[in-house]
């Protein structure tokens, strides 16, 4: 009896082993973005997936390098479960990629309209991120001590608003020249402008032909405001990249830089008391056309065809963007418009936020037109601006080298 | 002990060859020689570097190439510039180091390492303290000294880039050609700097007229070294200054980066290689050739 | 002892100066990651006030150094062994041959000296891919060793030269076999230039951005050192209080080496160069 009782008593054992290493064994996902903050943020809600749902992620933040590691993975067939993708053209590459999301349940909580920037030819193929806006900003307390009230509608404005800050012994512009993607950013205002209604026509008539970018109506004016940014600008501005800029802004050294409301935890972080709000670019003086804000989504996140686990890669993704977890991360630590139908109760932290919000409401915003550019088109751009405003090139040479750039895209 | 019988001394020399040589020649066939002949097919498709499909496209990369990429040409023009810039400046640095540098002695031995520990950090580690340097080091001198030079704008202007790019690659090479210069005034018999002193011969002459006759394997050596350095730099471009200001520091290999992984055009990047390989092998094949020949046998 | 003219002197001590002067920025970088970051703004040039080995402590653990270090040193010793092994067996057979296949195979051992790197990198990783070798430790260090081999052999090809061809036979024919002979003969003969090797080689591998980024694809437990450094702090970024801890823990194991290797080092080059 004994030797039966030991006999069973260990094929039990023995039998629950195999279970118990089955049950233990941690699903792995690799995640991959190119963030440079927030980061934090992120992969906490991570980690709380992963130990609720027994996931091992491998989590990849690189805001340098990310396309020589995407290229190195997909070529080697190691695409990571789920990564972050640009809008637009960016995306096309992988789509094939990439898990076919229409219809899915778990794109119920998104709102409609961001799902648009992540679809093609009628295919959610990720899932969208919050939506940013990118203008002008400026330092409120520094234009209130200045004695500015009015935003200015037209360049010339703009030009006299400048004069003011300086005859008041402030330092107008901190543009971060050396970053050429916030110049080719700015430029997108104005060339989204051209037909406010429909860009994405604007897009295809550049494609075709029908538009250069000598005809645009408004192309030739980022010329005349990069000489602003330069002229009241800071010293050696050539050498200010995104950082750099915001700093500055952030500290009250200069009034005005060009950035995205993703910036805002960061510069809370250089200084907590910073007072912030969007400027609308002013693209013209003969009234033609209204200063206006860029806002939409970036982009989203893709997931891989080829992943262990598609099912629970979903639920993640969804976790991810929709949670209430990550909706509070969302509006109150990454201080981005959350993606959802469903808001935080507690409202989106941010002033450039509301700000956008207020001109949104007022008619006065355009969609992220940069992100229908040709793929391998936007690059360049900011480095020809760039070039120009080093002075390298004149506007004739630069929007001919643009030109040239778009057809070589296309 | 068994002496091999003839008929089979061929099999067995073969084998015993191929025993030596074939795990290297295997592991450089692997890692570059047949990726290079892969990157050729490339060069003739249109490719995104990610999608599992390619169009056929010929010589379209090739022509488009030489007719209507600015940026290439900008880039071929700067990667010239800097090389001639370069193989001049760090050489005959390098040999005005060397010279009293070459003598025996703790004084020689301290002055050649402060010369050559800029050439073991690594090009990014460079890259950074002379970004730091240029950056706030420069503002901050600005501040003590008040000198003109420091308010300069040495990474904003495409002029001064030039420069800062060329300041750096030279600080960190020089250590490195100074000791080839070293070992070769070092191989001169003593005797032929004895006698041509003898003769009267001191100073710049002397230096013509012995040393660099001399030295001229050295000079060979670090010409194609530096040369080849030169065309292909692109570390210092990642990390240094990512080919701005506004691309006047791109060089052919940044560009051909560029083309591939900022602008996934990947045909045509493996093409602008192809070109490239073309070049610098007929350029270094002049180079020794001519260098070759002045070589002075004792 | 010839005597030293006051001319001499002069340039010695000029010579000094300028050494001094030309490694001065790394001081300078010493001395500016011990200051917090305001300070290192208004007072550049000075002594740090306070030194204060915090943010070295906050770097270490925060890019997870250990780990880096210890990956770096696998690979470099690594990769290293097996370069100047393959390297050595093959240029030695290659110099003592004088066949057309020894001349062809030569050159296309040599010819990658000529290409860069970009040119061929993604098909590389192809290759790589379907031989199993991206992602693991392994792979990595047999694609550095592949891509060190070119310079290694072109250097060892010329150095064997100098060992005199009787010393092969002469082993040979007291009956020890040819990779016998090659290793208790040969092999302590080409010392000096395989030293050369060896650390053209491991600084080549210690400094490893690019490769280690594609074959390693980022891969958090395969980083070196350089890769940490470049993901984090690069043309972009300014968190210099930060960065600079960073690169002066990245290049002290550089110039420990270099100072204790010192020696060694000039010799090596020097023999390699005048035989090369």
């Amino acid at each position: 009896m004994k030797r039966l009782a030991s006999i069973l008593l260990t094929l039990i054992l023995l039998s629950a082993l195999p279970i118990a290493s089955f049950a233990e064994a941690p699903v792995k996902f690799t995640y991959i973005d190119f963030q440079a903050y927030g980061i934090e943020f992120m992969d906490e809600l991570m980690h709380k997936f992963g130990a609720e749902h027994n996931v091992e992620f491998e989590i990849i933040h690189s805001a340098n390098g990310y396309g020589d590691i995407m290229a190195g993975r997909v070529n080697s067939g190691d695409i990571p479960d789920i990564f972050q993708v640009e809008a637009g053209p960016a995306m096309v590459p992988y789509m094939e990629y990439a898990v076919d999301l229409t219809g899915d349940p778990i794109l119920e909580g998104f709102v409609d309209e961001l799902l648009s920037g992540v679809t093609f030819d009628g295919k959610v193929m990720a899932v969208p991120g919050g939506p940013v806006c990118i203008a002008f900003m400026y330092n409120k307390k520094v234009f209130d001590d200045a004695g500015i009230t009015k935003m200015p509608q037209t360049i010339d404005e703009l030009e006299a608003l400048c004069e003011e800050l300086q005859s008041k012994g402030v330092t107008p512009f901190a543009f971060g020249h050396q970053s050429s993607w916030i110049t080719g950013q700015m430029a997108a205002s104005f060339i989204s402008q051209e037909n406010v209604l429909d860009p994405t026509d604007t897009i295809d008539k550049l494609n075709s032909g029908e538009l250069t970018f000598d005809t645009l109506k408004y192309y030739k004016n980022v010329f005349k405001v990069i000489d602003l940014t330069i002229k009241y600008g800071v010293d050696k501005t050539m050498e200010y990249d995104w950082e750099r800029s915001e700093v500055a802004l952030a500290n009250g050294d200069a009034a005005i830089i060009h950035m995205g409301s993703w910036a805002e935890p960061l510069l809370v972080e250089f200084n907590s008391e910073v007072e912030l709000a969007f400027m609308p670019i002013p693209v013209t003086n003969d009234g033609s056309a209204i200063p206006r804000i860029m806002a939409g989504p970036t982009g989203g996140w893709m997931l891989s065809k080829s992943s262990a686990d598609v099912e629970l890669l979903k639920k993640f993704a969804a976790y991810f963007t929709t949670s209430d977890e990550a909706i509070e991360m969302s509006s109150q630590g990454l201080r981005i418009i959350p993606p959802t139908k469903k808001q935080s109760p507690n409202g989106v932290a941010g002033m450039l936020n509301d700000s956008a919000s207020y001109y949104v409401a007022n008619g006065q915003s355009t969609p992220l037109i940069y992100v229908s550019y040709p793929l391998g088109f936007e690059w360049e751009h900011g480095i020809l601006l760039q070039a120009y405003a080093a002075g390298d090139m004149t506007m004739e040479e630069c929007i001919a080298a643009v030109q040239n750039e778009w057809d070589m895209a296309k | 002990m068994f002496l091999k019988r003839k008929p089979h001394a061929r099999l067995v020399n073969g084998l015993d060859f191929a025993m030596f040589t074939f795990p290297a020649l295997a592991v450089v066939l692997i890692t570059t020689n047949i990726p290079f002949v892969m990157s050729i097919y490339y060069s003739l498709f249109d490719w995104n570097g990610l999608s599992r499909s390619m169009t056929f496209v010929g010589i379209d990369n090739f022509i488009r190439i030489f007719t209507i990429d600015a940026q290439f040409m900008k880039a071929i023009q700067f990667t010239i510039r800097f090389a001639a810039f370069y193989i001049v400046i760090v050489n005959i640095l390098a040999v005005i180091i060397a010279l009293p540098l070459s003598k025996s002695g703790l004084v020689s031995q301290i002055g050649r390492s402060c010369f050559y520990i800029p050439n073991i950090i690594s090009l990014i580690a460079v890259s950074l303290v002379w970004r730091f340097l240029f950056g706030p080091g420069f503002d901050a001198l600005a501040d003590l000294t008040g000198l003109e030079i420091f308010k300069w704008s040495w990474l904003g202007t495409s002029t001064l880039a030039f420069y800062s790019v060329l300041i750096l690659t030279v600080w960190q090479s020089v250590g490195f050609y100074m000791i080839i210069y070293v070992a070769g005034i070092i191989g001169i018999p003593q005797d032929i700097v004895e006698a041509a002193e003898i003769d009267g011969s001191r100073g710049i002459g002397h230096f013509f007229r012995i040393t660099l006759p001399l030295i001229m394997p050295s000079v060979t050596v670090c010409i194609f070294t530096s040369l080849i350095g030169a065309l292909k730099l692109f570390d210092v471009v990642l990390a240094f200054t990512k080919g701005g200001p506004g691309g006047s520091t791109a060089t052919v290999a940044w560009n051909i980066y560029q083309e591939a992984f900022s602008k996934y055009r990947f045909g045509v990047a493996t093409a602008k290689s192809v070109v490239f390989f073309a070049a610098v092998l007929v350029i270094t094949v002049i180079q020794l050739t001519f260098f070759k020949k002045r070589e002075v046998e004792i | 002892m010839k005597k030293r003219s006051a001319a001499q002197i002069y340039v010695y001590v000029l010579m000094l100066i300028i050494g001094f002067v030309w490694i001065y920025p790394l001081f300078l970088i010493f001395f500016n990651s011990l200051k917090p970051y305001r300070d290192i703004m208004i007072h550049f040039l000075d002594l740090p006030s306070v030194w204060d080995f915090s943010r070295y402590a906050d770097v270490w653990v925060r890019l997870d150094f250990p780990k880096l270090f210890l990956n770096t040193i696998i690979y470099t010793i690594s990769s290293v062994f097996l370069t100047v092994l393959l390297a050595s067996l093959a240029a030695y057979k290659l110099s003592r041959t004088k066949t057309k296949y020894s001349t062809v195979v030569f050159i296309l051992i040599i010819i990658p000296m000529m290409v860069p790197f970009q040119t061929y990198m993604i098909s590389m990783i192809q290759v790589a891919k379907q031989l199993n070798m991206l992602g693991n430790r392994l792979g990595y260090i047999i694609v550095q060793t592949g891509l060190l081999m070119p310079l290694a052999v072109f250097l060892f090809h010329g150095f064997v030269k100098t060992v005199p061809r009787e010393l092969d036979e002469c082993a040979y024919i007291d009956g020890a076999s040819r990779l016998r002979t090659f290793f208790a003969i040969i092999l302590p003969l080409l010392t000096p230039i395989a030293i050369t090797v060896a650390i053209i080689d491991a600084l080549a591998v210690w400094n490893d951005i690019l490769i280690n980024l594609l074959v390693a694809g980022a891969k958090q437990e395969l980083l070196n050192i350089q890769i940490a450094l470049y993901t984090r702090f690069s043309a972009e970024q300014s968190d210099w209080g930060t960065a600079l801890p960073g690169i002066v823990i990245s290049i002290a194991p550089n110039i420990l080496f270099f100072v204790f290797m010192q020696k060694y080092i000039v010799k090596g080059i020097t023999a390699g160069a005048i035989k090369g």
